[in-house]
């Protein structure tokens, strides 16, 4: 098994033309990046808002849990006899399944921003908007990355299932491999994906380091060991 | 605490029952299990031969869901997870030999018999046939293509979509018969909607259907005559794991297959694809006509 | 026939009918059974991870690493692994007690740390051994969180089993699979409304279960 792998992957051909691993991860990363920023700007401006001001959090949070139940592969079969068009029904599918981790790590993150911290910053004199930006959203951000990230590899997950409904990407190995029983194209596959996911979970690691304000960092750290 | 036993108790007497069983596990020896390969029309046989071997008075007999093709199928049925898969003559024989020659009802027939391995057998075949068609747009059939042969020409410009073993199986073939190297071959599906929204909307100017399948007709496709006759035949014959069928089963299924003609077939996948009937309900009322 | 009509006719046959509750029943096995396996070897892990620092760095990764593995990847990797037959639903109920496990570790570790070091001291006090302790203590207590986890794992799987009818199992995305071969929206409607209600059926049970467990959190609050 490993040795046809290697040689799967060993072959020259699959690296090359439409159905080549570059042009298939190519195809993967775009699905996955184009839903990611639609879904990003529907649901951070929104759980923004609802956690900043604190109204309709409940509501929000249920709405976003009721669509996490939604299948995937229901829902993608339903958008395409509706649209007759892979593309576009995939990816609105792909961003009705990644704005509620999106939604519900902004939201937490906010909600979990110390009221005191808050309530100095007020008392410091800083408007509604410094409070968001300078305040909340920073200290906020470990629980927003982790929403995004969740929101990520399920994208990834997902833009292998659309494979079914003609689309390109990743998928294609698993599911014409295995129409045919080619295991080294579905192990082929199954790696890639795997790879792929497990590179921007590490992404979304380093990000976590760049981004995060060393205090806040440390504070989470304190929180922790003190628990 | 009592509660906790209590739960796990539960628990435990609904994981005893398995609604599964006997649908991929192989169940256990005297069922009968009936697969369908991904092309729609399987399913619809698949619960005609259900619905005929219940018929003859077998009891345990479970249709599984489609799965995926020729390969998948022919495993399963190695490993006896299916006992029955109705398929068609001239792929079959191709799988089992990929050099045959043979292209008519007969000669296919004749030369599966001989090569079909051990562990597996065919029944009678159906004088029904569902043969793989290319077609065209309407646009492209009007500008002169109407054969295959017409189509060799102008393969270089043209995209074909079809299913994903299409190009392992018949793309030397097309090139050695009529010379026809597609621009590109696209996977789409197995002569399903993937395939027909693709043709429809021209991003593919070529695609493999199915003889049988309403969709042509339906979206005004043209089918090109296969004037070198490429495509073999492909008559509908059960391909049965040895063993798990009766003798009076066996009948019972040959009987059935002589009643299937290429119309009833068509007609039957009007149902089941534009009518959207069950397809149990479709072989039922099929049955009951023979 | 406009869109309700035609539901109506594809619900009218009882065939139809007949299929669409096997399908609801082989989603509800394949959901479930795994969800229990998984929270069992979830409560295995995390009371290793919890007792060996060594053991729950390994665990966190580990369980990390294998929550990230792609559904469909993992599903039809693992005949090849357990070399199960390739049809089997066995592939489907191993993947998710996978992912169940992977995803309730943690739950179960941040449960166990959050008991409060007084109330494990006084227990041991009072004479209990570590293991019945556990068992009579330390997991009680870690049902909340355990239950919010479990919520989380339930949804998922429910959603996930649906994949499966890309590899032959059965359950209710053999509906989406046939609706969308034959163009027909009734049995795609029909089964995403199923799964959504198995889901808020699924989460009101957990959320009785965990009432039921913990008594002592509905006792005269302030």
């Amino acid at each position: 098994m490993i040795t046809d792998l290697v040689r799967w992957f060993g072959d020259p051909a699959h690296w090359s033309g439409p159905d080549g691993i570059p042009q298939r991860l190519l195809e993967h990363l775009g699905y996955t990046a184009l839903s990611l920023v639609i879904a990003l700007v529907i649901a951070v401006p929104l759980g923004l808002f609802v956690g900043h001001t604190g109204r309709g959090g409940v509501a929000l949070v249920s709405a976003g849990n009721a669509i996490r139940a939604l299948p995937t592969l229901g829902l993608v079969t339903f958008l395409f006899l509706l649209f007759t068009e892979s593309v576009t029904s995939t990816i609105i599918g792909l961003v009705v399944l990644a704005v509620p981790p999106i939604l519900a790590g902004t939201y937490a993150g906010l909600q979990a921003t110390d009221h005191g911290v808050v309530d100095a910053a007020e008392g410091v004199g800083m408007t509604g908007w410094q409070r968001l930006w300078q305040v909340e959203v920073p200290i906020s951000l470990p629980l927003v990355l982790g929403g995004i990230r969740n929101a990520v590899l399920q994208l990834v997950a997902t833009a292998a299932v659309a494979a079914y409904v003609g689309l390109g990407g990743l998928g294609r190995f698993l599911l014409d491999g295995l129409a045919i029983l080619d295991y080294p194209e579905v192990i082929a596959g199954a790696l890639l994906t795997t790879l792929l996911a497990v590179a921007l979970d590490l992404l979304f690691a380093l990000l976590n380091r760049a981004l995060v304000p060393r205090g806040v960092r440390l504070a989470a750290a304190v929180k922790k060991v003190a628990a | 605490m009592k509660r906790l036993v209590l739960l796990v108790v539960l628990v435990l007497a609904a994981g005893c029952g398995n609604p599964l069983a006997g649908g991929g596990e192989g169940g256990t020896s005297g069922d009968i299990i009936i697969g369908a390969s991904d092309v729609g029309e399987s399913l619809l046989l698949a619960q005609i031969y259900a619905g005929t071997l219940r018929q003859a008075g077998a009891t345990n007999v479970t249709v599984r869901p489609p799965v995926g093709s020729r390969e998948v199928v022919v495993k399963a049925l190695q490993d006896k997870s299916l006992s029955v898969v109705p398929d068609y003559s001239g792929n079959l024989l191709r799988y089992f030999d990929k050099d045959t020659t043979a292209t008519t009802s007969q000669d296919v027939y004749a030369q599966l018999r001989q090569k079909i391995p051990p562990g597996f057998e065919v029944l009678d075949q159906a004088p029904a046939e569902d043969k793989d068609l290319l077609v065209v747009g309407p646009q492209l059939a009007s500008s002169g293509v109407k054969t295959f042969s017409d189509l060799g020409k102008r393969c270089g410009e043209l995209v074909f979509g079809g299913p994903g073993q299409w190009s392992s199986r018949w793309k030397d073939k097309i090139k050695a018969l009529y010379g026809c190297e597609f621009k590109e071959i696209r996977t789409t599906d197995t002569g399903g909607p993937v395939t027909v929204a693709a043709l429809k909307s021209g991003d593919v100017q070529v695609a493999d259907l199915f003889s049988t399948s309403s969709t042509i007709a339906a979206n005004g496709f043209v089918p090109l005559v296969d004037d070198k006759n490429m495509f073999p035949a492909q008559n509908i014959v059960p391909v049965v794991a040895k063993g798990t069928l009766s003798p009076a089963e066996v009948a019972a299924l040959n009987r059935v297959s002589a009643a299937l003609t290429t119309s009833e077939l068509t007609r039957l996948n009007v149902e089941f694809t534009e009518e959207k009937r069950n397809p149990l309900d479709i072989a039922e009322d099929f049955l009951a006509r023979t | 026939m406009s869109f309700f009509d035609e539901l109506g006719r594809y619900l009218s046959s009882a065939n139809n009918r007949v299929q669409i509750l096997g399908d609801l029943g082989d989603h509800v096995y394949l959901a479930l059974l795994p969800l229990v396996i998984g929270i069992v070897l979830a409560i295995a892990a995390g009371w290793l991870g919890h007792r060996w620092a060594p053991a729950r760095q390994v665990l966190t990764v580990v369980a990390n690493l294998l929550y990230t593995i792609p559904s469909l990847a993992l599903f039809v990797v693992i005949p090849g692994l357990i070399g199960s037959k390739i049809l089997d639903s066995v592939n489907v109920v191993v993947a998710l007690t996978i992912y169940t496990t992977a995803l309730l570790v943690r739950p179960v570790l941040d449960a166990l740390d959050a008991v409060p070091p007084p109330v494990v001291a006084a227990a041991t006090a009072v004479g209990y051994k570590p293991v019945r302790r556990f068992f009579a203590v330390e997991l009680p207590l870690s049902v909340p969180v355990l239950a919010a986890g479990v919520r989380v794992a339930s949804v998922s799987n429910i959603s996930l089993v649906s994949v499966g009818a890309l590899i032959g199992t059965g359950g209710l995305g053999v509906l989406f699979t046939d609706g969308f071969q034959r163009e027909y929206f009734s049995p795609i409607v029909v089964g995403i409304v199923l799964t959504l209600l198995l889901a808020l059926v699924v989460d009101l049970v957990l959320v009785g279960s965990r009432n039921l467990l913990t008594p002592w959190t509905r006792v005269g609050a302030p």
